[in-house]
């Protein structure tokens, strides 16, 4: 009997121990993956601005005809807007292939906000395109994905006071900047839940589920936030 | 004898966990330096390459080893990039602002963090300067001796980048 007693005893410890590893690795592999989500999001918002950026071009240095509605480029701490020169060679409906290297007006704002326009070859500006590139709807609704905010931009020029063509002096906001940085914060949040099971087999009753009869004879299990 | 048995079966088995963790730790530490070192070298290399740099303060960054802040000390004045928040861009504070050391939040500190600049030897031309950044996810500052350095040197991975002469070659 004492065998048995003990044998039990370091079974239900064995078991015990099992089932709260399981529980922390589960946390710890919801933890990772919680954070790659949010860096999945942040990597989307800052490449796409490394994309555009990547391509701009200093906008005071274009005829003032070609602007966007006149729009300068802009750097400020809440707001980017920018010219980019991109393009490839298009198929005409014709099926000959139309040169199609364009300028692009692009802004971005700190809350992801990303709008694109395109200089089409008639002269004019494109529809304005646009989306959030750092939390689509469908991820930041959702209860138990990271919150990522993105905070600021951070711009520096070069030292030096900068003329446009006609000899006027570039306020610091309007000029092409030497590098810009982006500050952004991850945070971690979701929902825990439990998992529970419950029995009460012959036939201490529960009941009370479909048409009853002591529910025959119930085993429930449940999760609950 | 079963009981003792499973003992040694289970200790041993909880013994991977820490192995396992750690490398877990490592991978972190790994993707935390290479991060950190995109980042500081997109800005220093955005610095020397600047119009305005001259061949003078050029020449002399052959062979500089040390922080960001004698890195800063290594340039005029002139040539520091100015903010649009205001004032001159401090390369000892921007480049570890809001990196940590670690998992405890621990702030990560100049000494964190070691840049090498040289001309390379086997280029032609001296307009092309090589930097590395080299840093720890660890509280193990850069070392004071020499020896303790090269030892510092070879647990952390180097990161280099290039950067081109673009300024005023006769100044």
């Amino acid at each position: 009997m004492i065998e048995v007693m003990v044998a039990a005893t370091i079974l239900v410890v064995i078991v015990m121990m099992l089932g709260m590893l399981f529980q922390q690795t589960s946390v710890a592999w919801r933890t990772g993956l919680m954070r790659s989500d949010g860096y999945m999001q942040l990597r989307a918002f800052i490449g796409a601005i490394q994309r555009d950026a990547g391509a701009m071009i200093d906008a005071s240095r274009i005829p003032q005809s070609l602007l966007c509605n006149n729009q300068k480029q802009k750097f400020s701490s809440g707001e980017i807007k920018f010219y980019t020169m991109t393009g490839t060679l298009r198929t005409t409906s014709s099926g000959s292939l139309q040169d199609f290297r364009a300028l692009n007006f692009i802004t971005y704002n700190i809350n992801g906000r990303r709008t694109q326009r395109r200089l089409e070859p008639d002269g004019t500006w494109s529809e304005e395109e646009s989306s959030n590139v750092l939390a689509p709807p469908n991820i930041s609704a959702r209860l138990d994905k990271p919150q990522v905010r993105a905070t600021h931009f951070n711009i520096a020029y070069q030292q030096g006071t900068e003329y446009d063509d006609a000899g006027n002096v570039i306020s610091d906001l309007n000029r092409y900047p030497l590098f810009l940085t982006v500050e952004t914060e991850v945070t971690q949040h979701g929902r825990l839940y439990d998992v529970g099971a419950e029995c009460s087999g012959p036939d201490r009753r529960f009941g009370t589920g479909p048409s009853d009869a002591a529910s025959k004879d119930d085993i429930r299990t449940w999760v609950q936030q | 004898m079963a009981v003792f048995v499973m003992a040694v079966g289970i200790l041993s088995m909880v013994a991977l966990f820490p192995l396992g963790l750690r490398e877990g730790v490592q991978a972190r530490s790994d993707l935390k330096q290479a991060m950190f070192a995109d980042h500081a070298l997109n800005q220093i290399v955005a610095v020397l390459s600047q119009t305005n740099m001259t061949w003078s303060v050029w020449k002399k960054l052959d062979g500089f080893e040390g922080d960001a802040t004698k890195l800063q000390g290594k340039l005029s004045s002139g040539i520091m990039p100015r903010r649009l928040s205001g004032g001159a861009v401090d390369l000892g504070k921007t480049l570890p602002e809001n990196w940590t050391i670690g998992a405890d939040g621990t702030t990560l500190k100049n000494q964190h963090f070691h840049i090498a600049c040289f001309i390379p030897d086997d280029t032609p031309s001296g307009r092309i300067l090589g930097v590395t950044v080299r840093s720890t996810d660890t509280d193990d500052p850069y070392p004071t001796t020499e020896r303790e350095r090269r030892a510092w040197e070879t647990r952390y991975p180097p990161y280099y980048a290039e950067v081109l002469f673009n300024g005023d070659p006769t100044q």
